[in-house]
């Protein structure tokens, strides 16, 4: 029974860093209609990026905006420089296009931090906190507050303000949307500087737990998107409930079974959502594109 | 003076040209219906002054400043709104957001005037009050429409656009909807209405011009189209004969 807990509590830490990385990948989605490939590796350049900052002696809440920043500001001249100029190009171009700047920024990662992991201290000291006579590790808690934080703030932001509700008129219908003077093409640059935020988080948060390294994102990446389709691609809800269950299911699927089956989970998940419910458990089916 | 002045303007969709050299002109605080059948172009003429499609060649003047190229967010502002064919709500949003969306490009600098605004367009459509909480999907075809055209109002347009604003609703919804555009004509907006009920638009319109294949092939007053035989040929193909009953309905 303990053990179980114990598998439960550290699926849903794994699971919500999926989580937060498929969101950003749904919100780029409905906005700009692309698949944002490159999004595992924002996670790694926001992890990488504060390792070497706190090791040059920045504290580590200054090591985690500055990460942060530096990240959105290359999600943002991602945009600017490779999606903006393609943005009449058809939608598996632009994926393609993505999982180029992905392998450029993982290259380009090997270039400046080599394979060696880097690791951060974790946000608050003290051992284990035992919940229902399982252990919970104190960072877990942090990552998991990070999920609720950012999910409560992005309902906030578009259930309730204004410019909320225009990027919300975008993604129902982006023609009408041009009309009232909205301009899709600086939301556009807008959620892949978010995105670039939200993975670098991620990444600073879960790195006290699983350690930085160059090629972090690529599997974090992928993970990210199997939640994103498990959830129904175009589906915030359903994008975090994807990922907390993909999450959840690995850890069980490598304690119950065997390690070496965590990472084919994914993909058997995935063959099986598609296979039976293509679009997505939560599943409203929608034509709708942007 | 001319509000909107338009030369020669082609525009192409992919290969195919949708305009062929269409000009035409609307004076200010007039209304001009734009006729043609299905096809003409009608829809790609609007969506071309309004910057949602490149013109390949040709002048549009609004103001006497040339928009062409010009952004949709850059043209709205002048005071050119279009109220799009197929209504175009923001359907998961309310009524009222779709309103105060409306009025997006002044909501940095003039905030304050948007709930005046809002106050305005439910005075013109009192069906729409109450019920600004409502989900504007869930509203029925009349009621969409007049949010339409309330949302297109919002951005307090000098020449507002519509397309095809009467199809699939009840004479009814049709002769109300006709009677806000000529109230806001006697308030001095400029009206382009492109419509395949041509007896309804007749009826409202000062000029109106018909499109067929790309280009404009006539230009009158109402008096003067209705009995004209190729106004009727342009709607034979849709309405079956209906214009040719458009000079009885009018009492020509
Ligand atoms: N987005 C588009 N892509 C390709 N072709 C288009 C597009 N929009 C319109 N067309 C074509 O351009 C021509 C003019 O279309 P348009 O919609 O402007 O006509 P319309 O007069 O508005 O017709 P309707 O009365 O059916 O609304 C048609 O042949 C149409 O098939
Ligand atoms: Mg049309």
């Amino acid at each position: 029974m303990d053990l179980y807990l114990q598998f439960l509590f550290s699926g849903l830490t794994l699971g919500s860093i999926y989580a937060l990385i498929a969101l950003a990948l749904v919100t780029t989605y409905n906005i700009t209609g692309i698949l944002n490939m490159a999004q595992g590796e924002f996670v790694a350049l926001g992890a990488l990026a504060a390792c070497t900052l706190y090791s040059a002696g920045f504290s580590l809440p200054a090591a985690f905006f500055l990460a942060v920043i530096a990240t959105a500001v290359v999600g943002g001249l991602m945009e600017r420089l490779v999606i903006n100029p393609v943005r009449n190009a058809s939608n598996i171009t632009s994926i393609i296009i993505t999982i180029g700047v992905s392998i450029m920024i993982r290259g380009l990662a090997l270039l400046i931090w080599g394979t060696n992991p880097y690791s951060l201290p974790a946000f608050t000291e003290g051992g284990p906190l035992k919940v229902l006579g399982a252990a919970v590790n104190t960072q877990s808690i942090w990552v998991f507050g990070l999920l609720i934080v950012t999910v409560t703030g992005l309902f906030a932001f578009m259930e309730k303000t204004y410019w909320g509700k225009a990027v919300r008129a975008c993604v129902i219908n982006r023609m009408a949307a041009k009309l009232m003077g909205i301009n899709p093409y600086i939301l556009s640059l807008m959620a892949f500087i978010v995105s670039g935020m939200l993975g670098a988080a991620a990444g600073v948060f879960i790195t006290p737990i699983t350690l930085a390294t160059y090629d972090m994102g690529f599997s974090l990446g992928l993970k990210g998107f199997v939640a994103a389709i498990i959830g129904g691609i175009n589906n915030v809800g359903g994008a975090i409930i994807g990922g907390l269950l993909l999450g959840v299911l690995e850890i069980f699927g490598a304690g119950l079974i065997s390690s070496g089956l965590k990472d084919a989970v994914a993909l058997i998940v995935l063959i099986i959502v598609l296979l039976l419910r293509p679009q997505g458990i939560i599943g409203v089916v929608s034509g709708r594109k942007v | 003076m001319n509000i909107l002045d338009v030369n020669g303007l082609k525009v192409f969709h992919g290969r195919a040209q949708a305009l062929r050299g269409v000009t035409f002109h609307a004076r200010e605080g007039e209304i001009v219906a734009v006729l043609g059948a299905n096809g003409a172009g009608k829809s790609t003429l609007l969506g071309t002054l309004s910057g949602i499609y490149a013109a390949k060649a040709g002048e549009v003047y609004f103001k006497g400043e040339p928009i062409i190229r010009q952004s949709p967010g850059y043209i709205v502002k002048q005071g050119l709104s279009l109220v799009p064919e197929h209504r175009q709500i923001f359907n998961d949003l309310t009524v009222q957001d779709n309103l105060l969306l409306g009025a997006f490009h002044r909501y940095i600098k003039d905030k304050g005037t948007l709930s005046e605004d809002m106050e305005r367009v439910l005075g013109i459509f009192p069906a729409l009050r109450g019920r600004e909480r409502q989900t504007a999907g869930i509203l029925s075809g009349g009621l969409q429409q007049m949010l339409a055209i309330g949302r297109g109002l919002m951005a307090r347009p000098k020449l507002l656009m519509l397309d095809e604003p009467s199809i699939g609703l009840a004479p009814i919804v049709v002769r109300e909807i006709m009677e806000v555009l000529s109230k806001l004509r006697e308030d001095g907006t400029t009206i382009i209405l492109v419509e395949q009920n041509a007896a309804a638009a007749l009826r409202v319109a000062d000029r109106a011009i018909v499109i067929e294949r790309g280009q404009v092939i006539i230009s009158g007053k109402p008096s003067e189209l209705v009995n004209d035989e190729r106004v009727q040929h342009a709607y034979l193909g849709r309405t079956g004969g209906h214009a040719g009953n458009v000079a009885v309905a009018f009492g020509y």
